[in-house]
């Protein structure tokens, strides 16, 4: 099966799932949660750059679609819905910002130079992560969606609740910030 | 002569694409400022791409799903309670609103059942019940009944209620004074 055709089988599915909760069937709202709460994790923890916050952000995320679901009339996929809660709750939480959580790594049994390499490519990442959670807002959710979520531009400007050109001129800002942030070692706002 | 720089859209287009719209390569090879443009936002979107987040333990999604659990419980009761209270204020409502228009119906009742009472109260007997008649008759000799040419009962009868209580009143001031 394609990817595409895996795709489109996911959001049929995600469908099916969504008129069985609206049908009475609680459990169908466990499966969806199930099935999106990594995505909604990673999009979260790339937004907040912690664990902590992703998670809290995750739950909030999950309540209100639970709230709103039986609203849901399928204009849209599932999972560009969700997404689109998921922005919306990114962009008006207000964080403790606590600090990013150090990852920690079994390393028993691995030669040094394993560990060197995992060590500066989680460093690199770490940077990285730093420079995109210095990004302004939109043009942070722009770059995670696009680049993370392999949305298209359509569904980024949907789910952002913009125009495509103006979702494609946020990432445009987004990755030129990200690589003039990066050349100055994070230093100060783009 | 140089043409326009490329928009934002056309250098995202070039950044993430190696096939470009001729013209815009062509845009590039003269304009070292979009050049410069199109190159950070390929590189920027080549870090982008090189980069992890810390997966979390498997233990993670399991805990993150029964918190959820518990959370859309709360959830569902809270739902449970609003419907109720929902109710209840409708009940509430409802019986306000009995409350506050029972004397009204009540009192209409009441105003058609007085109207009823009046009918009843202020109407002399019927003439066949009124037991003043046999009275009446006994103290006419028949003579003078039949001197006035009619019966009283008969005469009693074609009167308006007016009359009637007029004649009843004036024969019982008669009656009276005779006593």
């Amino acid at each position: 099966m394609s990817h595409s055709e895996k795709a489109t089988a996911s959001v049929g599915e995600d469908a099916a799932l969504v008129k069985a909760y609206q049908r009475g069937e609680r459990e169908a709202f466990d499966t969806l949660f199930e099935r999106h709460q990594r995505n909604v994790y990673r999009l979260c923890y790339r937004f907040v750059n912690n664990h902590e916050d992703a998670s809290d952000l995750v739950q909030e995320v999950f309540i209100k679609a639970y709230r709103g679901i039986l609203r849901f009339r399928g204009d849209s996929s599932f999972s560009t819905w969700l997404y689109r809660i998921a922005v919306n709750t990114c962009l008006s939480y207000r964080s403790l910002r606590r600090p990013a959580m150090e990852e920690f790594h079994d390393d028993k049994g691995a030669n040094a130079n394993d560990v060197i390499e995992r060590i500066e490519k989680d460093e690199r990442s770490r940077q990285l992560r730093e420079a995109v959670s210095r990004l302004p807002e939109r043009q942070r959710i722009t770059l995670i969606l696009k680049v993370y979520h392999d949305l298209k531009h359509a569904d980024v400007a949907h789910v952002m609740g913009t125009t495509i050109g103006t979702a494609k001129a946020n990432l445009f800002h987004a990755l030129t910030n990200l690589k003039r942030l990066l050349e100055k070692g994070q230093g100060g706002a783009p | 002569m140089k043409s326009r720089h490329l928009s934002d859209e056309q250098a995202l287009d070039l950044a993430m694409s190696e096939a470009g719209l001729d013209e815009n390569h062509a845009h590039l090879e003269e304009c070292d400022v979009c050049r410069d443009r199109v190159r950070h936002a390929r590189d920027g979107w080549r870090l982008a791409v090189d980069t992890d987040i810390p997966e979390p333990s498997p233990l993670y999604w399991e805990a993150s799903k029964r918190r959820l659990g518990r959370e859309l419980d709360a959830e569902d009761a809270r739902r449970r309670q609003r419907r109720w209270l929902t109710l209840a204020a409708t009940a509430a409502a409802i019986l306000a609103t009995i409350a506050i228009l029972a004397p009204v119906f009540v009192g209409l009742g009441r105003d058609q059942r007085a109207e009823t009472s009046v009918d009843a109260w202020s109407a002399l007997p019927r003439v066949e019940d009124d037991p003043s008649l046999p009275m009446i008759e006994r103290m006419l000799d028949v003579e003078t009944e039949h001197a006035i040419g009619c019966c009283l009962g008969s005469c009693v009868l074609v009167l308006s209620d007016e009359e009637v209580r007029v004649v009843s009143e004036s024969l019982r001031v008669e009656m009276g004074r005779s006593l």
